[in-house]
């Protein structure tokens, strides 16, 4: 499978902020440093203001930073003080980011399961440019009905019109076509 | 809001015990060693010194294919419970799972194993069984380490730790089966590490917790 190339590859550095320092902050904090800990936070959550817009709606980044930290907060014991920062947060920040967009795909699939339509535009989980990125990387069938509910924002019904495809064959293109796009993006990132 | 959720985790901090993947390893190591000598003492060393002397070479071949897969599925499974460590792609776990066939087969072709003994169910599913029975206490410590730890890839890391055990399995089981079929091994040992691996698989993400 073709890797999708974005426009934007860059995973570890964000224009302005360097995240090396903070190794040297998160191993003072290991050790209990409590002043060294709220540094580290600080900064790696001006570097997640930066790094999470680009990938998420807004109404969803304020929590993704929140959950990002807390798995940061949580799991810091595994991170080693003789091998650099970047690496390990940005890691569990791809993690934290493709697990949202995972879930809110499953709560959208529950929806569509229910016949509830589909009620918001890819853009409240994806940017538009990244989509249309990896449109093109999908089976055409697939493709167009994706474009059609998350870009176009139209319902099943009206998909179903458009492209002459039965209601549940809109479904389960969208559902395939949504795990087909969470695998580009997770090799995109590796 | 930021900061003060900020303040909530830095007022909640204390100093924490870093993770070390060597003594992880030396851990799942100790484990296996426990495993292994609580076994040899109570099965009947006549039985593997008879089949040894009638086939000293495939039952050596059959140990170290079992042992030489577990150690790297262990090694691998530890290894990706740390974020930053190079991903495991669907190639590794081919390239894994091909040197083991090919070592299978060549083992076969080379000394004439024999299809027809591959289908003995009864003695079969006992080796599947123990084989699957033998995998759980090298299973469970790498189900363990895997909540200690921060792996991204949950679902495959829980199949490393599955097969990690499963092979252990078939390697302990393999100290007192007579059996050196490739055929007889492939089919029953291999259905006990493919259960393991596919309950590990499938279990053992859903008690991680980010």
């Amino acid at each position: 499978m073709e890797v999708v190339k974005f426009p934007e590859q860059s995973k570890r550095r964000v224009p302005g902020l360097d995240l090396a320092p903070v190794g040297e902050l998160m191993a003072r904090a290991q050790k209990g440093d409590k002043r060294a800990y709220n540094e580290a936070l600080t900064q790696c959550e001006a570097w997640l203001k930066t790094y999470l817009p680009r990938r998420l709606a807004p109404e969803h980044v304020e929590d993704a930073i929140q959950e990002t930290l807390l798995a940061v907060h949580r799991k810091r014991h595994t991170y080693d003080p003789s091998r650099p920062f970047p690496p390990w947060f940005v890691a569990i920040a791809r993690f934290k980011w493709l697990d949202r967009l995972r879930s809110h795909y499953r709560h959208e699939q529950s929806e569509l399961d229910d016949d509830h339509g589909i009620d918001s535009h890819e853009e409240t989980v994806l940017s538009r440019i990244v989509l249309e990125n990896v449109l093109g990387h999908l089976p055409e069938a697939q493709a167009t009905v994706l474009k059609l509910a998350k870009i176009e924002g139209r319902s099943v019904e009206e998909i179903s019109m458009a492209t002459g495809q039965s209601a549940s064959l809109v479904k389960v293109n969208i559902h395939r076509a949504r795990k087909k796009l969470m695998k580009l993006l997770e090799k995109s990132y590796e | 809001m930021s900061s003060d959720f900020i303040n909530g985790l830095t007022a909640t901090a204390e100093p924490v015990a870093r993770r070390h993947a060597g003594l992880e390893l030396l851990a799942v190591l100790a484990v296996a060693a426990i495993e292994l000598v609580g076994f040899t003492y109570f099965f009947d060393s006549q039985i593997l010194a008879a089949a040894y002397a009638a086939d000293p070479v495939r039952m050596t071949a059959k140990f170290v294919i079992f042992g030489a897969l577990a150690v790297a599925a262990i090694t691998l499974a530890i290894l990706s419970l740390n974020p930053a460590a190079k991903r495991i792609g669907e190639g590794t776990l081919a390239i894994i799972l091909s040197v083991l066939a090919t070592s299978i087969l060549v083992f076969d072709f080379t000394w004439r194993g024999s299809f027809s003994a591959s289908f003995v169910p009864s003695a079969g599913m006992h080796c599947a069984i123990s084989v699957a029975s033998l995998a759980l206490p090298v299973t469970l410590v790498l189900g363990m380490l895997m909540m200690n730890g921060a792996s991204t890839q949950p679902g495959r890391s829980a199949f490393l730790a599955g097969l990690a055990g499963g092979a252990f399995g078939a390697f302990v089981f393999s100290l007192q089966c007579p059996m050196v079929s490739i055929w007889y091994l492939g089919l029953w040992y291999g259905a006990g590490i493919a259960v393991v691996s596919a309950a590990s698989y499938l279990l053992m993400p859903k008690f991680i917790r980010w």
